[in-house]
């Protein structure tokens, strides 16, 4: 580690941050280095180096900040037909992070996916690990990725269910693998003059 | 619903080989400088096992509490969602130096890296490929992160479950780098992505020694103090990383198909075979290689016909009897020179391949002959 290009370096930028920083610090200094458990090629000076490297990583996390990701998906889905959401999500992440390559995100997320049958309205939690390439703001793929929010749905127009216009309220899971991404969920509808209390909505699509 | 069903299942059927499909390209970091992130990276494993033993003994003061009990805390402690904390540590922090180094150069990498010309169906397509990190002098993916400890911690499950049904250390050993090879071989390797990779079985197994070590009968590196648990030492990659984790070093088994679009892209590279630079890194490399157990499996595979013999697709084979400097200058590109691959500098050995002269170079370029064993699948 004797260069250092390209390095920056990290201050925590807030008091939060920097107590953050002091606690973990202390976890560190409690067993692992201090042992007497030096191995046959450790020194006194590695130790120390060790100590050093600890507390540049504490700094690198301590400098974290809030962060906007925004989520497209694109997909096929029941009620809603065809449909594509545009979506954010709120993450706190190092600072030096910029998630154009793999980056774990884990935050609330909000939504709102536009259909062919139905509008959907939605808000919840969602960790996912993607990355946005080249894009500023969206995420361009997402890896793995799971996340729960609480939906709200007007349908319209020659949705399947009767009658077309209803207000469902209700739940949704969310789940992407290598992109593809597969939704169920459970709503009730809020209509007077509906066919059934209680529907499941399932989709497959692109995205998160 | 029964068609939704179905289209659920076929897509998970699908997508969940890309879980471990990811890739990596150690060729492409040839001649480049690299820092050594030995000590950095013991720091962060360091700190990540300590604040699982922190929040462990916070949380369980439990005195009948196991080390196998603790030993599980630590590996779920390490646990994320496909990739492990460690490795995503690695891919974005600023204190590890990696091959590309920037986000833009990574991109242009997985157009050119040594898998970069795959079929659209592959369901590696889907992965982002690794980057290039050095530890303790030797290079590798970082996806070997992750095998060293979720691997690693399957390797253990089978060999406790073998221990347990009366193997003893070297049989329950040898039943989980089957397990390991098997995976490779099938779901996890040459039937879905077409690369059985004996560094990735390399790591795994390294995890193994880890896990074990962790809870060693004679001298377990984790000990219970009056504070608590602890580790009796701390954890140091010296002990684990080897050669063998080197994609370039350790070649993996390549399907037919697949093999047909990787050698001309691993041709690329006989051109710097020889500079004093990947020269120097193999001597180092040999004088620390030493046959595995893994090492040890594979080849009984191969002898039994299961598996085809790696050393047809080592660079040393790839680039046997060619005028090594004159390959490129035969398909009318220009050489490179070591100077060409620094750090800073875009020019790659497969960008003028793979952009500049692809049409004219590949087409001759591509030896008719395939390896000597091509018929493992």
């Amino acid at each position: 580690m004797a260069a250092t290009r390209g390095r920056r370096s990290f201050r925590p930028r807030s008091a939060g941050g920097a107590i953050h920083l002091a606690v973990l610090i202390l976890i560190l200094w409690r067993p692992a280095f201090a042992s007497d458990g030096q191995k046959s090629t450790g020194t006194t000076r590695d130790s120390e180096r060790q100590v050093e490297l600890t507390r540049q990583i504490l700094e690198e996390e301590g400098d974290s900040r809030r962060r906007t990701i925004g989520l497209i998906r694109l997909r096929a889905s029941y009620p809603q037909k065809v449909s594509a959401g545009f979506g954010w999500m709120r993450v706190r992440l190092p600072a030096s992070y910029d998630c154009r390559t793999v980056c774990d995100l884990q935050g609330p997320a909000f939504q709102i996916e536009p259909g062919l049958a139905g509008v959907q309205l939605s808000a919840g939690y969602a960790h996912l690990i993607g990355e946005k390439r080249r894009s500023r703001h969206f995420l361009k793929a997402v890896y793995v990725g799971y996340g729960g929010k609480a939906v709200l749905l007007r349908t319209y127009g020659d949705s399947p269910l009767e009658p077309s216009g209803q207000t469902l309220i209700g739940a949704e899971g969310d789940l992407t693998v290598a992109s593809v991404n597969l939704s169920l969920g459970v709503l009730r509808s809020l209509s007077d003059d509906r066919e059934r209390d209680w529907i499941v909505t399932f989709g497959v699509g692109w995205g998160f | 619903m029964d068609r939704t069903a179905t289209l659920v299942v076929c897509l998970a059927v699908l997508v969940v080989p890309a879980l471990q499909a990811i890739e990596t390209d150690q060729y492409y970091s040839w001649g480049r400088p690299l820092e050594d992130s030995l000590e950095v990276m013991n720091a962060k494993v360091n700190l990540e096992i300590d604040r699982a033993l922190a929040q462990t003994n916070q949380q369980r003061r439990d005195p009948g509490m196991t080390c196998s009990a603790v030993r599980k805390r630590i590996v779920n402690h390490f646990r994320l969602l496909l990739i492990h904390r460690l490795e995503l540590w690695a891919v974005n922090s600023a204190l590890v130096e990696r091959i590309p180094a920037t986000a833009e150069e990574e991109l242009r990498y997985r157009k050119v890296f040594l898998y970069h010309d795959r079929h659209p169906l592959d369901p590696a397509v889907l992965m982002a490929p690794s980057l290039t990190i050095q530890v303790d002098d030797v290079r590798f993916g970082t996806d070997k992160l992750t095998h060293f400890f979720s691997e690693g911690w399957m390797y253990y499950k089978s060999y406790r479950k073998g221990r347990r049904s009366g193997l003893s250390h070297e049989e329950a050993e040898l039943k989980a780098i089957d397990m390991g090879a098997f995976t490779e071989r099938t779901i996890l390797g040459l039937a879905t992505s077409g690369v059985f990779s004996r560094a990735d079985l390399e790591a795994n197994y390294q995890g193994l020694r880890f896990m074990t070590a962790l809870c060693d009968p004679v001298q377990p590196l984790l000990i219970r103090t009056d504070e608590g648990w602890q580790l009796r030492e701390p954890f140091d990659f010296h002990d684990y990383i080897t050669p063998e984790w080197d994609e370039s070093w350790q070649s993996s088994i390549i399907g037919r198909f697949r093999w047909k679009r990787i050698r001309p892209v691993l041709e690329g590279y006989c051109a710097i075979l020889d500079t004093p630079e990947v020269r120097a890194q193999r001597q180092r490399y040999a004088s620390r290689d030493r046959v595995t157990a893994t090492e040890r499996r594979i080849q009984e595979l191969v002898d039994e016909g299961k598996l085809a013999d790696p050393r047809d697709y080592s660079i040393e084979q790839v680039c046997a009897g060619r005028d090594r400097q004159g390959l490129f200058r035969n398909d009318s590109a220009p050489s490179l020179s070591i100077d060409d691959l620094k750090v800073g500098n875009t020019v790659g050995p497969l960008d003028f391949l793979y952009h500049r002269h692809r049409p004219a170079s590949r087409g001759r370029r591509v030896s008719p002959r395939g390896p000597g064993r091509l018929d493992h699948q």
